[in-house]
This record gives structure tokens, sequence and C-alpha cells, in this order.
């Protein structure tokens, strides 16, 4: 939506994504240069993003929304470098399809790239610490990934457009009606794909997930015990 | 179960599917134009408080001049996407049958 983010605000949203962006970069560079043998996952991962957020599917509420893709990257890499493989999506989006736009990246990055990922990395994390299957933790971070991003970008509308009476709080429940609601079961779907996903990476190459800390060592072997009747190795 | 992932994806996109044509039903009795994207009916909202946009994609790059033309470049980012994931796990599964084979 270019050009609906009025001054200050696109400014200020390029503000708070750049530093994000940077960090991933640094981040991205190191970890290329420590093992190179996530590539391929780094790989798949932009590919699910640039996959998901080019399907713009019809929801429940009448209107359409895409996905935004973001677990698989967010979940194995973190949300520093997920801001960076987000930018270069939605940057080709602005530039050849018209979707999205130089001035609201800023805003768009925040919102698909930084503060979803962000949400989805951390409840991952918390809900893994307390033991909860791996794959019920995927489906929830998956999920909170897409709805999150949705959620931020009423917030932003929010922000830069209150309500002439009563201010912040109706205008952002007006736009979560319009981009949330229409996310859920768009969320609920793109949390179950990632769920399958996972279980072909963890068919294909524990290694990896292994060593990126998504799954311990210990933590993999009573998996593997577990998940006997779910999955084949 | 072996498939059970695979399984409960697929109910829910079929009831999804199933969701989405009831809805149709009563959109396209309502007789209005539906299943715009949330983009555009939040621009509108906008747009009803009496805001302008400011610039526009068309100041500094192309806009797909048709929808044709965006819906093919929209199909492209999906196959540069799936071409990428299809090739990668295509090898991790290449890899792995050989890694079983020598075994």
């Amino acid at each position: 939506m270019e050009g609906f983010l009025p001054s200050p605000w696109w400014q200020i949203w390029w503000i708070l994504a750049l530093p994000c962006l940077i960090y991933g970069l640094f981040k991205l560079k190191k970890i290329m240069n420590e093992n190179r043998e996530v590539l391929p996952l780094l790989g798949v991962a932009g590919g699910f993003i640039f996959v998901l957020s080019a399907l713009k599917l019809p929801s429940v509420t009448g209107s359409c929304s895409h996905p935004t893709g973001t677990a698989l990257s967010a979940i194995t890499f973190g949300p520093w470098i997920t801001a960076v493989l987000g930018c270069i999506v939605l940057l080709f989006q602005s530039l050849f399809l018209a979707h999205g736009g130089l001035t609201t990246l800023g805003a768009n990055m925040f919102s698909m790239a930084i503060v979803g990922p962000f949400v989805g990395y951390y409840v991952y994390k918390g809900l893994d610490k307390l033991n909860v299957n791996f794959f019920i933790c995927v489906f929830i971070a998956a999920f909170l990934c897409d709805l999150v991003t949705y959620c931020v970008t009423a917030l932003e509308l929010a922000l830069a457009f209150p309500a002439t009476s009563g201010g912040l709080l109706p205008s952002f429940a007006a736009f979560l009606g319009v981009f949330a609601l229409t996310q859920v079961p768009l969320a609920i779907i793109e949390g179950l794909v990632f769920v399958v996903i996972f279980k072909y990476i963890v068919i294909l190459k524990p290694e990896l997930l292994v060593k990126l800390n998504v799954l311990t060592e210990e933590k993999w072997k009573t998996a593997k015990e577990a998940w006997k009747n779910e999955v084949s190795f | 179960m072996k498939y059970l992932f695979e399984i409960i994806t697929l109910i829910a996109i079929i009831l999804f599917t199933g969701a989405f044509l009831y809805t149709d039903t009563i959109v396209q009795a309502s007789g209005e134009e539906g299943w715009g994207g949330t983009d555009g009916v939040g621009s509108e909202m906008v747009e009803e408080l009496g805001y302008e946009p400011w610039i526009d994609n068309s100041d500094y790059t192309f806009t797909p001049p048709s929808g044709e033309i965006e819906s093919c470049l929209f199909a492209l980012q999906a196959v540069i996407g799936g071409l990428l994931i299809g090739w990668i796990f295509g090898s991790w599964a290449t890899e792995r049958r050989i890694e079983k084979t020598s075994n």
C-alpha cells in the first residue's frame, strides 16, 4: 500500500527496521562463514517466504490475503536473519508487482520480517523449554508468525490514522477487523503446512536442526523414540 | 499413524475450501463484488477518512499494466521459490537414499 503511510510514520518504521536488517546481515555473514552446510536450509526458508507470500488466498470473510511463510526461517535461523530474507521478498514485490512500496517497505519489513518472526521464535523457544511436543511448538509458532504480522500492520495503520473520536483504540480495532480476522483461517492452514514441512526436514536433515539449536541432541534422541509411529526415518 | 500430519492438513484445507464455497454463495447473493485484497479494503478505509496517498509505485517504478501481467509476475515469484525448495529437498532425499543403500 504505497503512499498510505504519511510522514513521519514511514520514516519511523524505516528507522526501526533498518538496525534489525543490518544486524541480520551481520548474523547471516557469521553463520555462512561458520557452517556452509546450513546454506541449503536457508535457501528453502527463503523459498517458502517467496512462495507463500505470493499466494493471495480467499479467506472465509469475503476478502483475500496472503500468508507470510516466515515460520521456517524464524524457527531455524531466528528473527534477525528472517529480516534479511523478508526484506528481499518485500523489495521484489514492491519493485516488480506494485505490491507494497519503497516508503512502506520499512513498515512492511517491521511487521512481516521482524515482529512476526520475533514473536514466533521466542514462543517456540519458550514452549520448547516447557517440553511441549515439537510439532505443536511449530504449529503455534507458525500460526503466530502469520497472525502477529497482520496485527502489527493494523497497529501501524491505526497509529497513522487514529479515529477522530476515541483515538487509537477504535481505529486499531477497525483495522484488526479487516486484517487479522481474514488472517485467522489462513494462519491455521499455514501452521499446519509448516508442521508437514518440518516433518520432512526432520526425516531428511535432522542434523541441521540440531546444529541450529532447534532441537538438542538429547531431545532429538528421545523424540526419535517417541515419533517412531508418526515419522519414518 | 505415518501420515497423520498430512491427513490433518488435508482435512483443514478441505474445510477451508468448503467454508470459502459457502461464503461465496453469500457474497455472490449480496450482489457486491467480493474477494478483493485486505490491502484494498484497508486502503478504502483510510481513503474514507479523506486521506490521499502522497506517492504511488508508478512514480518511481513500473506497475503491472494489467491484472494478467500482475498475476503472471506473482506466479513467477512462486515458481522461483518453488524451484528452490524442490531442488534442495530433492537433493536431500537423494543424499539420504544414497546413504541408506551404501550402509
